[in-house]
């Protein structure tokens, strides 16, 4: 009978030298890791006047801790006590108890959006007009903020109302009605025309600017950033206050009763991180090991459909991480999700990453480089790798993806324990990351989990190591505040990272930069 | 907090010079259950700072032992009484009794400061026990950390002893012994069940054919008489040529082991080659054999389909199956629920239908895959057309099925497709079949959990990606379930 292991839960560890699994229970009984760093949440806020007050008001409430609201089930009945403990949510004892430093409520810059110069750009009937136009009336503000103030933000947090997050995305439809006429617009091809050959007239030029970049706020809010150092948390105000935003029947819009502390958590913790703290790290790490997650993104604007932009992400043993920019290139393999560097690019990008790894480390390049990616690597990519490492440091290449082939069930109503896995030979295995977490009582997701397919496809490495690795990995997302992911950071957040590096006319102007400004 | 009638057997005051020397505790006294969540932060809080505490929630914590006996442990062992004060502990009989003992042993051994209120809400001072009123509370109620600094600044300022035994580490064991959930893991023999059923045997021999001089046949595997793989000029199968009628002009035998492992440049395929033909075999016989048991089909994305359950294939409600080692259960495998229509404005049935898509693997073990699906129809037998009206409704179900839902669902189709019987014979050639069992592989794990207090978590707090993976074009679903819009 095939054989299932288990890896017990990895630990995280917290300041005092203590480990435990889950970062809130780390951080409400012993602080995040560093120890005065930063000295206090030193935050810029910018957005409209009603925004910024709902944020200000929120930064306020979670100083104290923030307790549920018992969930209204909308149609449905359920008795409180149905619920049991809430093991599953553990709760939020304020930011300056879980952080050990004050968030005040006064941001050192505090920004306005004039409301009607915002509600004016984000109904633009032109789509590409209105998301840059939207972005400048933060972005701008912003940098010239930065230009003249000598106080600056650690992070910004940007406040914005439902309608941008709702007209500032890919597939934003604004109705007829409430339309903005854009006073001159451009074809898509008149745009790429533009752009591939600026014209004399600056007039012309600074019309097609808009067309260059990508249909979504996030993305392009923060690639226009990358290169003033400004790491921003973008807030939803019905994220914050969703009781303020009732529809018809006079129920919220948003139906986040009972995710107060989990909302308060998850901001918390990615406040903090983009403040310059480290929240936790891996209670056992391995000296001498990076962890690399490839970033591939087609750049759709480009007239060869082969185009793409690469990047990696190096972590250690805490989810801070650095995002490397790679070369752009013919990297698409036109089939779905195949992407493959040439010899010179693998060899540059991963150059960056040693080279980084040896400024931190003393010059000493690691021992070993894990180079995570959702498909396997090409003779010619492997060899530029190699010979990016040099002869210092070991290099494998893993493959990641979710696999669909393999079910297993228990015999109960409740499914397979996180953790455990099933070795197939000695460079392939089946981790389940998720599954039944006995902390929180409960599979925090729905139906069977499937696990991750591993494959050890270059170089040679322990597939236990391998897999205890990658359980670990799922641990280090400092973007939000949970238990665990389904995915290792090095591959959770290569989407992301790929759209915002391609969001926007970036190359060859991107620094190696924390991964605090991409996500 | 256990009562405590009154206050009225303390000790007689000439011993209380000798009791101050073992008095060196913090009592923590609140409402149980209201403010349980911030006394045992607090506990730990003090704890991790070397302060010995007692609380009723933090039994055993540094190794001390609560004491049953309440009123023995705070009139003899107790240096402060640290009463959390609050609109629930202002009017809890347990809390006020405590509180009372407390009162006593101060006036009584005249202590300066023996009890200290700790407010953590707004309970106005008017409200406030007349008998700590003219006490100063530490305020906790706009933040639990500078309450928290203030209290320490006391404790320090009063000469409260620390203790060895209070650590961080101590409060990490202690943890880990009653919160982390490791008492619900246990070391016993936990059988998994699996998607993979055992295909029994493969044929020995493969055939791979080349059209004759005058054939002509579009390729579309339907056509034929026998499941078949085409690949440029080749065409893979197990039945032999004789079984295509004049289709095939020559054909090479191949013994299956052979052309699976070997990389012999004679062959005219590939080991690999090989190898995927036997899976798209194997699907597709898999597909041609429950389309005989009257299974309709439905395309999937990616080339794929399924098979699926309509309304009429099967007489009862539910079907049953039963595993070798009496394993059994039964469930519907069509089913039906009344949803209110806004498009036509009154109430219709709308009706699910569980299915089932094929995959193969030969390494480590030669299985068939069988993946559930659920499908929607209006009238039982035509599944919807459109793909985000069925992801939705499919989502919508989905969240109520949980680990037997689907378990049991597979066993049972796959059950009645074996028409009860131990395999499924899969025809693949005019005089062969492939069997696959029924019963699947089973999976020994050797921890298990114990499940009696475990619950379903509810959608908002799902944080693992759904197992759908149409759920990862979702652009929530991308960021994690992260708030950074």
């Amino acid at each position: 009978m095939p054989e299932l292991r288990y890896i017990k839960e990895p630990g995280l560890l917290f300041r005092h030298d203590q480990a435990v699994e889950d970062p809130r229970d780390g951080l409400t009984l012993f602080g995040p890791l560093d120890e005065g760093k930063p000295y206090g949440i030193r935050w810029g806020l910018i957005g409209p006047e009603d925004s910024l007050q709902r944020v200000e008001r929120w930064v306020s409430g979670i100083n104290r801790r923030v307790v549920d609201s018992e969930p209204a089930r909308y149609g449905r009945k359920q008795s409180p006590s149905a619920r049991g403990p809430d093991l599953a949510r553990p709760p939020y004892p304020g930011f300056h108890a879980a952080f050990e430093i004050p968030w005040s409520n006064k941001p050192v810059q505090r920004l306005t959006v004039p409301e009607k110069e915002l509600a004016k750009v984000a109904f633009l009937d032109d789509p590409h007009q209105r998301v840059f136009n939207t972005v400048n009336a933060y972005s701008e503000r912003i940098i010239d903020c930065l230009r003249r103030e000598e106080a600056r933000p650690d992070v910004w947090c940007v406040a914005i109302p439902e309608y941008v997050y709702l007209n500032c995305r890919q597939r934003s439809y604004v109705e007829t009605s409430e339309r903005v006429k854009a006073e001159a617009r451009l074809t898509r091809s008149e745009a790429k025309a533009i752009a591939a050959a600026p014209l004399l007239f600056e007039e012309e030029n600074k019309l097609a600017k808009p067309y260059e970049y990508e249909l979504n706020f996030h993305h392009q809010l923060k690639a226009r950033l990358l290169s003033h150092n400004a790491p921003t948390q973008i807030i939803r105000e019905t994220t914050i206050a969703h009781r303020d935003f009732l529809d018809s029947k006079g129920e919220p819009t948003r139906k986040l009763d009972g995710m107060e502390s989990a909302i308060a958590w998850t901001i918390s913790t990615a406040a903090f991180y983009k403040s310059g703290g480290r929240p936790w790290k891996l209670g056992a790490a391995r000296p001498g090991v990076c962890y690399v997650g490839l970033v591939f993104k087609q750049d759709e604007k480009h007239r060869d459909p082969r185009t793409a932009c690469c990047a990696a992400q190096m972590f250690l043993d805490s989810g801070d991480g650095v995002v490397f920019k790679g070369a752009v290139g013919p990297w698409y393999r036109g089939k779905r999700g195949l992407f493959h560097l040439s010899r010179e690019a693998a060899t540059e990008v991963i150059r960056m990453c040693i080279d980084s790894y040896a400024d931190r480390f003393d010059g000493e390049p690691p021992d070993e480089v894990f180079i995570h990616g959702r498909v396997r690597f090409e003779d010619d990519e492997w060899a530029g790798f190699l010979d990016g490492a040099g002869g210092k440091t070991r290099v494998v290449g893993v493959r990641i993806r979710d696999d669909e082939d393999l079910k297993v069930f228990r015999r109960s109503a409740f499914p397979i324990l996180r953790g455990h896995w099933f070795r197939i030979g000695d460079r392939m295995a089946s981790l389940w990351t998720r599954g039944f977490v006995p902390r929180l009582r409960s599979y925090p997701g729905l139906e069977v989990p499937n696990p991750l397919f591993i494959d050890v496809c270059r170089g040679e490495a322990d597939i236990e190591t391998v897999v205890r690795d990658v359980l670990a990995l799922t641990k280090l997302n400092y973007n939000s505040c949970v238990f665990a992911d389904g995915a290792p950071v090095t591959l959770k957040f290569a989407k992301a990272v790929g759209e915002i590096l391609t969001a926007g006319p970036l190359d060859g102007t991107v620094p190696p930069l924390p991964f605090k400004h991409y996500i | 907090m256990s009562a405590i009638a009154s206050a009225s057997s303390l000790a007689p005051k000439e011993h209380a010079w000798e009791l101050n020397l073992a008095r060196n505790m913090l009592f923590v006294s609140h409402a149980n259950p209201e403010d349980n969540v911030f006394t045992q932060w607090l506990a730990l809080r003090l704890a991790r700072e070397g302060f010995p505490v007692w609380c009723d929630l933090t039994k055993l914590l540094g190794g001390e032992t609560f004491w049953r006996d309440i009123e023995k442990a705070i009139r003899d062992r107790t240096a402060k009484l640290l009463f959390v004060l609050s609109r629930n502990s202002n009017v809890k009989d347990g809390a006020l009794n405590e509180l009372n003992l407390g009162l006593g042993i101060e006036r009584r051994d005249k202590l300066t400061d023996f009890v200290i209120p700790l407010r953590i809400d707004d309970l106005p001072f008017g409200d406030i026990n007349i008998e700590i009123r003219r006490k100063n509370a530490i305020d906790f109620s706009q933040s639990w950390a500078t309450g928290l600094a203030k209290l320490l600044e006391k404790l320090a300022q009063d000469s409260v002893p620390t203790d060895p035994r209070f650590t961080p580490a101590a409060v990490t064991q202690w943890w880990q012994g009653s919160h982390a959930g490791n008492e619900l893991l246990v070391q016993s023999q936990d059988i998994h069940l699996s998607n993979w059923f055992p295909i029994e045997a493969l044929p020995t021999a493969i055939f791979v054919h080349e059209l004759g001089a005058h054939a002509t046949w579009n390729g579309s595997a339907w056509d034929l008489d026998q499941p078949a793989h085409r690949i440029g000029d080749h065409t893979v199968s197990f039945a032999p040529r004789s079984d295509f009628g004049e289709l095939f002009g020559h054909s090479h035998q191949v013994l299956l082991d052979h052309a699976l492992n070997s990389h012999d440049p004679a062959l005219p395929l590939t080991a690999r080659q090989f190898r995927d033909s036997v899976v798209h075999l194997l699907r597709l016989a898999w597909d041609r054999a429950v389309g005989q048991r009257g299974l309709p089909h439905k395309a999937l994305a990616r080339r794929r389909s399924a098979s699926y359950f309509s309304k009429g294939l099967y007489d009862t409600a539910r079907v049953s199956f039963e595993l070798p080692d009496g394993f059994s259960g039964s469930r519907g495998l069509v089913g039906h629920k009344t949803v209110w229509s806004a498009a036509s404005q009154r109430k219709v049935r709308r009706y699910w239908h569980y299915g089932l898509s094929a995959d193969a693997r030969l390494f480590p073990v030669s299985v068939l895959i069988l993946n559930g699906h659920i499908f929607f129809s209006n009238d039982g037998k035509t599944i919807w057309d459109s793909p985000k009206r069925l992801h939705t409704a499919r989502r919508s179900l989905g969240s109520s099925w949980w680990n037997d839902d689907w378990r049991d669902r597979l066993l049972a189709a796959v059950s009645w497709i074996a028409d009860g019987k131990p395999h499924i014979a899969l025809p693949v050639a005019s005089s062969q079949n492939i069997l696959i069992s029924t019963t699947p592989v089973s999976f020994e794990a050797s921890i298990s959990y114990r499940d009696s207090f475990a619950r379903h978590a509810e959608l908002n707090e799902v944080t693992f990606e759904d197992t759908e993976p149409a759920a990862e074009q979702d652009d929530e679903a991308d960021n994690g379930g992260s708030v950074d819009a």
